[in-house]
């Protein structure tokens, strides 16, 4: 499942693998996904892609400082003809809701989506809705303009399972990227006009999977083995995150939970029923750097929450 | 007799008259305060001050002048640089440049703002409040030993000080290889509880990062993906794969670790320069 789902983006997006296999893990967890990284690194054309290729509802939201609540949830109306309110469902009633730099929209917007991350279900009027299934949220941060923004609080960045760092792409993946580009070609109308062809228009394709087969996968997922050793590393390295004197604020025990889940779900997509230590240090990152804050002092050596978790990481041996 | 009397009270006052006008009072200032004075001219016969230069002991300058009958007021002011008594008429003249010495006299008198014995000392200093001793030298005399003497007892008291007792000796960390060696004499006996095995395979995975040279500059899940090409860490780890992770399937036998663990059993500590040799070799290739 994971290949197809790779091979099928990788038709569009050229690289980011490791994006990709982060947004699988949280397809199938039901975890949500931050995702960080300068403008310009395809982060909507990487979740479009693989919205279409799982046959999934795709929404997209971009955050601004003048965004509403009922902007995302939706509100009731008072429909002219019947002349009774009508519920008129936001951008959030999708399988999959891109919420584009989340940061530049004020606390109650962001708590609004974020307690519909963690119920999956929303209140508008007197009525609870449930959100569909399955419900993902890809939000995503640029790590520079920070001006004007209202910076994620770590109790709302908990909600996240997983918070991944985008990268540029190599001078390889870049060259294809443009040469790819320059292959698109024109969008002609009927009325004799054209534009020339985005990334978008090759994403039009009929799905690779649909919803059925991610309900299988997600059920694959829950019978990977996770054995009472890996469970001890997991611990030992959360717990670790809390004694340490360079971190103001360790791990939640929701990020010990995340990061049981999300090794099950990366040895399925890797072909095994069983987690092992590799999983645990190649999510260790993006499951536990999000949920840590370090202290003034620390700061003040110049520190970074990576170091320290690398540092954490090595005690645990 | 009635026309003596007469006659001569008449000359006394004519002749009192006369005194007065030759005993005009001075006019009297200081020195380098400008005083004034008139002067009466006849109107016919013109007056100016005579040049001066810096040595003149007074300059004298015509103000204003006033038509007052058959005469002229001048309104002089002048400027004494020496006490005494001077004559400002010596310090007028006629257009001509004679003298004005048919003119009446013009008395002024400089006098003195400091006394005779005065110094020129503008402000008076007053003595310390304690009485000095001696001169530069002496006080050199005095302060320099004292200024030597503090650093010379701060490095007595120094010396004299008992000397702290050497440091107790510190047992040197245990090795990788002496965590190592209980932990596997379980797993071989098999003996083991979940944390003992959890440690095991991360102090294994430590051995052979050590080992290896893979500390440094790589995380740990890079580190990993080296270990699993390695051949002997490979093998090791896909072992412990085997006997901690993965569920045993039905009809499976438990996983043999004592023969591959027997290895560890011995192992020596790891020479670390050797590995920054091994890491360098890499970084090269």
């Amino acid at each position: 499942m994971a290949e197809r789902v790779r091979a099928r983006v990788a038709r569009t997006v050229v690289g980011q693998d490791t994006v990709v296999e982060r947004i699988l893990i949280a397809l199938l967890t039901g975890g949500h996904l931050l995702l960080q990284g300068v403008p310009g690194l395809a982060k909507t054309l990487l979740v479009h892609s693989v919205a279409k290729a799982i046959d999934l509802q795709f929404g997209r939201v971009q955050f601004t400082i003048d965004l509403l609540p009922s902007d995302i949830v939706g509100a009731e109306i008072l429909d002219e003809a019947t002349r009774q309110f009508r519920i008129h469902k936001g951008p959030i009633f999708t399988n999959l809701l891109l919420a584009d730099e989340i940061n530049r929209a004020t606390p109650k917007v962001q708590s609004a989506l974020l307690e519909a991350m963690q119920e999956r279900k929303v209140t508008i009027g007197n009525t609870t809705h449930r959100l569909p299934v399955p419900f993902l949220v890809i939000a995503t941060q640029n790590p520079v303009e920070q001006a004007g923004t209202f910076e994620l609080p770590e109790a709302q960045l908990d909600r996240f399972m997983l918070c991944h760092r985008l990268d540029y792409p190599t001078k390889e993946q870049e060259e294809e990227v443009v040469r790819r580009s320059l292959k698109l070609g024109l969008n002609k109308s009927a009325d004799g006009g054209a534009v020339p062809k985005s990334a978008f228009d090759a994403v039009d394709e009929g799905p690779e999977l649909h919803v059925k087969d991610l309900t299988s996968a997600m059920e694959a997922v829950q019978s990977v083995h996770v054995s009472d050793v890996f469970l001890r590393h997991c611990i030992d390295l959360v717990d670790r995150t809390r004694r340490t004197t360079d971190l103001d604020l360790g791990c939640s025990p929701r990020a010990g939970i995340a990061l049981a889940q999300a090794a099950r779900a990366r040895a399925f997509i890797y072909g095994r029923d069983y987690v092992i230590p590799d999983d645990l240090f190649a999510l260790s990152e993006d499951v536990l750097l999000h949920r840590m804050r370090l202290t003034y002092e620390a700061m003040a050596r110049g520190r970074t929450t990576r170091q320290v978790l690398r540092e954490l990481m090595e005690q645990v041996s | 007799m009635k026309w003596r009397a007469a006659s001569l009270i008449a000359a006394l006052m004519i002749a009192a008259c006369a005194f007065a006008q030759v005993r005009r009072e001075a006019v009297r200032t200081t020195i380098g305060i400008e005083g004034r004075a008139v002067f009466r001219h006849p109107a016919g016969e013109k007056v100016q001050a005579v040049p001066v230069d810096d040595k003149a002991p007074v300059v004298v300058r015509i103000a204003d002048q006033t038509r007052d009958g058959e005469y002229v007021l001048y309104d002089l002011r002048f400027i004494a640089q020496y006490a005494g008594e001077f004559d400002l008429r010596d310090c007028l003249r006629r257009p001509d440049g004679t003298p004005l010495t048919n003119a009446e006299p013009l008395p002024v008198s400089i006098g003195k703002l400091l006394p005779d014995d005065h110094q020129g000392a503008l402000f008076e200093i007053g003595g310390g409040r304690l009485p000095r001793l001696g001169g530069y030298q002496v006080v050199l005399l005095v302060i320099g030993p004292l200024w030597l003497a503090v650093p010379l007892v701060v490095l007595a008291r120094r010396m004299a000080r008992p000397r702290p007792a050497p440091p107790p000796r510190v047992a040197p960390p245990r090795t990788l290889a002496d965590q190592l060696r209980p932990l596997v004499e379980s797993a071989m006996r098999g003996e083991m509880s979940v944390p003992d095995r959890a440690r095991l395979e991360m102090l294994l995975q430590a051995y052979w990062r050590e080992r290896l040279g893979l500390g440094a500059g790589l995380d740990q899940a890079g580190a990993m993906s080296a270990l699993r090409a390695h051949p002997d860490a490979g093998e090791l780890l896909a072992m412990l794969d085997r006997w901690l992770h993965r569920p045993r399937r039905a009809g499976e036998a438990e996983v043999e670790v004592s023969a591959v663990l027997a290895r560890y059993r011995e192992a020596r500590p790891v020479d670390l320069s050797s590995n920054a040799a091994a890491a360098a070799e890499r970084g090269r290739a």
